[in-house]
């Protein structure tokens, strides 16, 4: 091994003096350098391959190409994420407006589920206006009301997931149209 | 007009000239696909991860110090490429497969011809049939001609390992040319 690092230049000032001192005297390691220094060559031998014409070309070519930068993906998956949040919070609701309207199943019409969200809407803007109208007597008004938003929270939750998904769209698609402009411009 | 340096092309690169950076891959293409080449032993692996090993150096620039030699740090991305290419070929064969497995043809190569092709068929094969972190530390020294210690910073491993190694690549492939000289 001490040959092979004399041979690599891998020792240092004084290892290799007497590395050098002790090849001088000994037939045997001298024969050994001589066989390492022949492999040496033996491996260096092979000549460098030519690379295809248009490796170049190929590059720039792909450095051209539009590709998705990993934030965008990142954003794109947070948003696949929101939209099963959105699913899964909405379901209950859904199922619930379903049986209040003695449906056969939850496979109805989705006109039906759209007038029954309207109608607990409009019970919930009721609601709301009485418990404005009775400020004064506020504390009864709210847990009057309280039953209402207990049976609404996922709708409220799944409303703002949605708005978070337009949103989130309209920033990945800006993002997306500025990316592939500013990648234009800088070839 | 007095060429580029590779300094002066990453820096054009870096405030978005493209063409700069086709400068450096035309100036490296050659060592970059040689790197390859030779751990990989195929022609199209090899022309496939050289253009890979450019892309992601693009994409990388702006960590590199523009202060050290453009050309290893180019190889270095190179050779990590390739060697993560051969950990991954390695997970889907047995031992022996990758052993005796020799990827391409010599047909297929764009070697040289007459008597040299004998001797650079041999010592192709001897390299291809080191398992692959020994052919990474025989391509980084004898090919890149680099230092134990950058070795071992390529490669992540203390200067002793990259010695052993070494020893034990050579020993390999000295054994085999010997055996089919």
């Amino acid at each position: 091994m001490e040959i092979q690092a004399l041979l690599d230049g891998g020792l240092d000032g004084s290892a290799a003096r007497a590395a050098r001192a002790h090849l001088a005297t000994c037939a045997k390691c001298a024969r050994r350098l001589e066989a390492q220094t022949r492999l040496f060559a033996e491996i260096e031998s092979w000549e460098e391959a030519e690379p295809p014409h248009d490796l170049a070309p190929r590059v720039l070519a792909a450095l051209r190409s539009p590709s998705t930068p990993i934030g965008l993906r990142w954003a794109a998956a947070l948003q696949a994420g929101l939209v099963l949040l959105i699913v899964s919070l909405a379901w209950p609701l859904v199922t619930n407006l379903a049986q209040s309207l003695r449906l056969p199943s939850v496979w109805f019409p989705a006109t039906s589920a759209i007038e029954a969200w309207l109608a607990e809407t409009s019970a919930l803007t009721a609601a709301l206006e009485a418990s404005l109208l009775a400020l004064p007597d506020s504390a009864a008004a709210w847990l009057r009301l309280a039953p209402n938003w207990i049976a609404i929270w996922p709708a409220v939750v799944a409303g703002a997931a949605l708005a978070a998904v337009v949103g989130n769209s309209i920033l990945l698609s800006g993002n997306a149209t500025s990316s592939r402009a500013a990648r234009a411009r800088r070839l | 007009m007095d060429e580029a340096s590779d300094r002066q092309l990453v820096v054009r690169t870096r405030g978005g000239e493209a063409n700069a950076f086709g400068e450096l891959v035309r100036r490296y293409q050659t060592s970059v696909y040689n790197v390859c080449y030779r751990l990989l032993g195929d022609p199209q692996e090899a022309e496939d991860l050289a253009q890979e090993a450019f892309l992601r150096a693009y994409r990388r620039l702006g960590s590199y110090d523009d202060q050290r030699p453009f050309g290893p740090w180019m190889r270095r991305v190179a050779a990590n490429l390739c060697l993560n290419a051969l950990q991954a070929r390695k997970a889907t064969l047995s031992f022996h497969e990758e052993f005796d497995e020799i990827p391409g043809d010599l047909s297929e190569s764009p070697e040289p011809s007459g008597e040299r092709k004998e001797e650079v068929e041999r010592v192709r094969r001897a390299l291809l049939r080191l398992p692959a972190h020994y052919r990474a530390v025989i391509e980084l020294r004898h090919y890149q001609e680099m230092s134990y210690d950058e070795i071992a910073g390529a490669l992540r491993i203390g200067p002793g390992d990259v010695r052993t190694r070494l020893f034990r690549a050579r020993r390999m492939m000295a054994d085999w040319l010997r055996q089919n000289g």
